[in-house]
This record gives C-alpha cells, structure tokens and sequence, in this order.
C-alpha cells in the first residue's frame, strides 16, 4: 500500500486503474458507474470519444434513441437536485414533490431499459437494445404529466417570498467572472452565459430540434435554481420532439476490435459539462483514459462565491452541482 | 493498515447509564425499526435509491421504519456505496457506536463485494471485509423493494431475537 | 391567496389516490423488460468461457474440470453484456430481481450431476478467486446454493398452492 492512495480513489485515478484492468467495451459499464444518477450521460460521453477516436459514424436511431434517454436522465438528475434544494431550505413539501414525479421517470426509464438508473444501453457503436415505440407512445402521458407538475414547482419557486429571501444574493456570481473561470451547467447559465454544449452539434441530434439553451441574469442561487426548473420543462419538450420525428433503421454499427487514435468528448450533464478522454495504440485496451467532470471543475469557483465559514455553503454548492461522487470521502 | 479494527464491543459499553437506557428503549420498541444510513464513496446510485424509499414513492415509514441520524438509536445500519480505505475509519467508528442487538445491512453490488471497482486501488472489497454483515441486498442499483425487503428481514430477526430474550428472562 | 392554494391542493388530495407504490402488500414494480438477474440453460452450455472474460465486475467463473458455472449474485451488476456475447444463446436475462440474502450467495448451475445424489454441489469445489474470501475477519460465509433443487422445489409449491397475487397499485392520477 502506498501513501498515496487516498488521491487514487478520485474519479478520474479510479477510471485509469479501470481501464488498465478492462477493455474498451467492459469500459462502457465502468463509465457508466462513476456518477449514479447521471450514469446514461457519462457513458455517452464515453461512447462518443471511442467513436471519435476510431472515425465510426452512428446510426441516425441509435443517435435518436440516445438523445432520448440522455435528456430523461437530465430530467430525474434536475429533479433530484431541485429536491436537495428544497430540503435544504426547509420546504418538505416542495421536496417531495419533485421526488414524486422523478419516480415516474425512473418508472420510464425502466420500461424502456430494464433499469431505473444504470441503463447500460450505451455500447460503442450504437445502443444495445431497441426501443419499444408503443411504450414511448404511451409514456409521452406521463411525461405530460411531469411538465404539467413542474409548472407547478416554477410557480412556487417565482412566486413564494421566502423562497426569494432565502436564495437571491446568495453566493453570486457575475458574468465575467464566470467565464474567466469556465464555470459551466447552471453556474455560467444562471449568470447569463449562454454556454451549453448541446448547441455545439458534437454530439447526438439536438441540431435538428432546435435546441436553445435556457439563460437567466440573476447570477445567484435563485436563477441557478429557476434554471434547472426551466431545464426539466424543455428536457422533457425536447423528448416529446425527438419521439415525433424518430426514424427507423439500425441501432449499433461494427466497431473495430482495436482502437487506434485519440479523442476528447464534451457532454453537457445536469450539473455542467463532463469530458472524456481516450487514447488508443492499436489494442482493445486503452492506453490513456480520463475524466473531468463538472462538479470537480465547479469547485474551484467556490472559493469566490461563499466563504466556507457561512452556512449557506452546503446550498451553493447543491445549486453548481458540486458533490462528493468517487471522491476520497 | 492506517486503522484498527476494534471489534470487541464490550470494551466500548462503557458508557454504561447511557447504552443501558439505550437498550432499555430499544427493548420497548422491538417492532419500530430505527435506520441509520451510511453512504460510503462511489457512483451514488444506491444512495439516490434509498432516499427515494424515504420520498413518498415508496415512503418505509409506512412499514414503521424511520430515518435517524445518531448509530446510538439506530437498529439497523444501512451501508451503501463503495468502501475505500478512507471512510473504513468513519464506518469503524459508527460500528462501535452501535447498540447490541442491531443488525448490519449492505447494499448494492459496491458494499456487498466492490462489485466493478473490487480490484481498484483503495478500494475495500466489500462491508463484510471490515464489519460483519447480517444482510446483502444486491443489484446494482439496489432496487427500492430490495431495500424494503432486506429492511423487513433485519427487522424479522431483530423481532425474533427479542422475542428469545423475553422468554429466556421468564423462564429465570 | 395562498390560503386558497392549499385549501384546492387538500381537496385534490382527498380524491386522489397516494402516490406510494404499497409494495410488501402489493406487488413489486417489475416491468417486462426489467433486468434482474442472469440464469443459465446449463443443458445447452458448451463452458466456453466468454461470459466470465467478457463480465465487467468478473462475477462469473466457469468452472471447466466440473463442468459447472458459478456466478456471484453480490457481484453481478446486471448489464447484460454477457447475454450479449453468449455464442451459444444459452444464458438469459430475467425479470425477478435477486432477493436479499444472509450471506454472500454464489450460485451454482451444473449439467453434469454426480449420478446418485441430490444435489449438484457435492463433486464441486469453490472457485480458487473466492477462497481468501472466507477467511475473511468477518466470517460472513460464502454459501454455494444448489440452483437446480431450488428450481424443482419451487415447481412443487406452485403446483401445490398458488400464490394470491393482489391487484397492481392503482392507477395513480
């Protein structure tokens, strides 16, 4: 044992031992399992470097399909971070709302995958499995449902006093400030940066649905948070779009069985952007690998938005999207 | 090793009047389940689970069970995620503070084995390698009825423990 | 104004029914395509040995010389992948998820059953990957489950009574 493996057990250590061990196929599972509830988005991130690295273009399904389940996945994250809000500043009753409706996601999810939150459709190449088009027919209700709640939720959260007492001004962060330090997710756009990776076109289908991304001026933990309520409302109008326009075809192209070449992939999560990087010298196995994800390049603001004295600490730090996932702990 | 592995708990009782009230209290309520959750490292899948069985989707208070936050009261200690060698330190010292009688469970693929990341660097293969476990849950994540099952079978046999401690003090 | 929110909110509530899934009484949220665990059709399995190369958590262990096949249920993270790469289609992903357990449960299927006993599990010694595992300080035991017995006892008490099954949570809204 040597002195430093308390460093070693950090994200991105933790997917380098992996991908020593495993190749790049069994990779897909890992990377999937370095952030739970955000999983299906790292591991499309994930797919989308090998497949940058070895030059294969995706079928148009697959890309459908995994632009589907990608924004469910930031629809049940986002109600899951706006429920650890709520908690936060005391509204139960606000709390338990978003987790009621994540739970019928997750009951989406696992009608169409198999699982409520490791979906391991994600394979290099394409998605495992096809999707039932009558159950996505009949899900389209229930996502209905979802928007119709959520309006709910972002009128208590523009209407309520104490909401607005207790999170604007807090832990402000302006414009330039947020982009010296490329802060991404709901910090740069609740500051009025327009940075999203989905405009990009560099992965998935979201230049074909028009996708803008939600801003808002305030700079502080309330227009983080009125962010994240307008992200799961067009999310999940996002869904019901890709859904319409499906087409049909193949889901999963031949993948080489060596990999050969490098690439970086930038996925825009709930909380910011994660990247991806692998490197490949003509073997199954990968010879570079890493991760940066969004909570650990958000942290460094910290230091500007909250002295780490404040009790408000724990609810900026909900509002960037910085948490403890795989770290030393 | 950076920790020691203290497992005589006796030793530890020596907060006598207070464990002793402890116990007492427990005694009282054999069939109301008290939940202490430990989330190690990790993906933080098994974590979202088990508070989405606190959420009203699920909701176990239904099932007389309650969320605490002091192992003192706790009947069962949930542990759930990876254990790296770091927090083996933390989940030692909420193991001693256990009362007797209470019942560990380990959830998810992670706790159980180390599931993906067992031969890791770090990285403790499994709960059972540092505490002993009366109960594994699998899946990965581990499914919210696989929480609720694994809760009701720990509460089972702490129910039928008490119930062997009552007839043995009658029979005296 | 906000008097007469709550008061609408309450209303709503006494006609609807809980959004709580009652699940010990009622039945568990499986769907048909849930993954729960892996079983294996021992009869058509050649012990190729891809599935415990290809396994990502390495759960499984294909015991060659007995002519059996292991797989750690603690372990399994049911991706699938090895029902995807099965050259011989002979393993299979089911719906019913793997049910807590006192100990560490490896299971066991076998096509080859020592003739004149009952269980598969007598000729079969543990994989060599978990035997440091049971000496561990925990003395939590490894238990080898004989899946075949189960299989047939199970058959039996279907037969015998069938369960009572209550009705799938209502329709929620």
């Amino acid at each position: 044992m040597n002195s430093n493996m308390f460093e070693t057990t950090e994200s991105s250590a933790v997917f380098q031992s992996l991908a020593r061990q495993k190749d790049y196929k069994q990779l897909v599972y890992a990377s999937e399992r370095m952030y739970g509830t955000g999983g299906f988005g790292n591991s499309f991130a994930f797919c989308t470097a090998i497949e940058g690295a070895c030059n294969v273009i995706v079928p148009m399904r697959a890309q459908y399909i995994r632009t589907i389940l990608m924004e469910l996945s930031m629809v049940q994250e986002n109600l899951l971070r706006l429920a650890s809000i709520a908690e936060t500043i005391g509204y139960d009753r606000l709390s338990m709302m978003c987790w009621t409706e994540r739970e019928y996601i997750l009951e989406i999810l696992e009608k169409l995958t198999g699982n409520r939150m490791m979906l391991s459709m994600c394979c290099p190449g394409g998605v495992r499995r096809d999707l039932d088009m009558d159950i996505i027919s009949e899900s389209i209700d229930e996502i209905d449902n979802v928007i119709l709640k959520t309006k709910e939720i972002y009128e208590i959260f523009e209407s309520d006093k104490q909401i607005m007492n207790r999170l604007k001004g807090l832990g402000y962060l302006s414009k330039e400030e947020a982009e010296a330090a490329s802060v991404t997710g709901p910090g740069a756009k609740g500051s009025g940066l327009a940075e999203d990776r989905r405009t990009l076109g560099e992965y998935g289908i979201y230049h074909l649905l028009g996708f803008k991304p939600v801003v808002e001026q305030g700079g502080d933990c309330y227009a983080r948070c009125i962010v994240k309520v307008r992200e799961i409302i067009q999310s999940a109008e996002l869904v019901k779009s890709a859904v319409n326009e499906m087409p049909e075809g193949s889901i999963c192209t031949q993948m080489p069985d060596r990999i050969e070449g490098e690439w970086i992939a930038r996925i825009e999560q709930a909380d910011g952007m994660d990247t991806y990087y692998v490197k490949g010298k003509g073997s199954a196995f990968l010879e570079d690998a890493g991760i940066r994800k969004a909570g650990e390049s958000n942290d460094k603001i910290m230091y500007r938005v909250t002295d780490y004295s404040s009790e408000d600490e724990a609810l900026v730090r909900l509002t960037l999207g910085i948490d403890d996932c795989l770290k030393e702990r | 090793m950076s920790f020691k592995i203290k497992r005589d708990k006796k030793k530890n009782a020596g907060l006598s009047v207070a464990s002793a009230g402890i116990r007492t209290f427990h005694n009282f309520r054999p069939e109301s389940l008290w939940v202490f959750h430990y989330d190690g490292s990790g993906c933080d899948g098994c974590n979202a689970e088990y508070l989405a069985c606190l959420s009203p989707a699920w909701d176990i208070e239904r099932l007389a069970v309650r969320n605490t936050g002091n192992p003192a009261y706790a009947d069962i200690l949930l542990v759930t995620g990876l254990i790296t060698e770091n927090s083996a330190d933390e989940l030692l010292q909420i193991y001693e503070q256990l009362p007797e009688g209470s019942k560990v469970v380990s959830a998810g693929a992670c706790a159980c084995t180390g599931g993906l990341f067992s031969e890791c660097e770090g990285i403790m293969a499994g709960v059972d390698s540092l505490i002993p476990v009366d109960i594994y849950a699998a899946g990965c994540a581990a499914r919210p009825e696989a929480l609720i099952d694994a809760i009701l079978m720990a509460k089972d046999e702490i129910v039928s423990e008490t119930e062997n401690r009552e007839e043995a003090v009658d029979d005296e | 104004m906000g008097l007469l929110k709550t008061g609408t909110q309450l209303v709503k509530s006494l006609f609807t029914t809980p959004n709580t899934n009652t699940y010990p009484k009622g039945e568990a949220n499986i769907t048909e395509k849930s993954r729960g665990m892996i079983v294996i059709d021992e009869d058509m399995c050649t012990l190729c040995g891809l599935c415990s190369r290809r396994c990502p958590a390495g759960a499984i262990t294909v015991g060659r010389n007995e002519g059996s096949w292991f797989i750690d249920r603690m372990k399994c993270i049911a991706c699938g992948e090895c029902v995807y790469e099965c050259p011989e289609n002979c393993l299979k992903m089911v719906k019913e998820y793997v049910v807590p357990e006192k100990s560490v449960v490896i299971d066991v299927f076998s096509a080859r059953a020592v003739p004149g006993s009952d269980s598969v599990l007598d000729g079969i010694e543990m994989p060599p990957a978990y035997e440091d595992k049971l000496n561990s300080i925990s003395g939590s035991p490894l238990k080898l489950r004989d899946v075949q017995r189960r299989r047939r006892r199970n058959k039996r008490n279907k037969n015998s009574k069938k369960k009572k099954r209550t009705a799938h949570r209502n329709k929620r809204r």
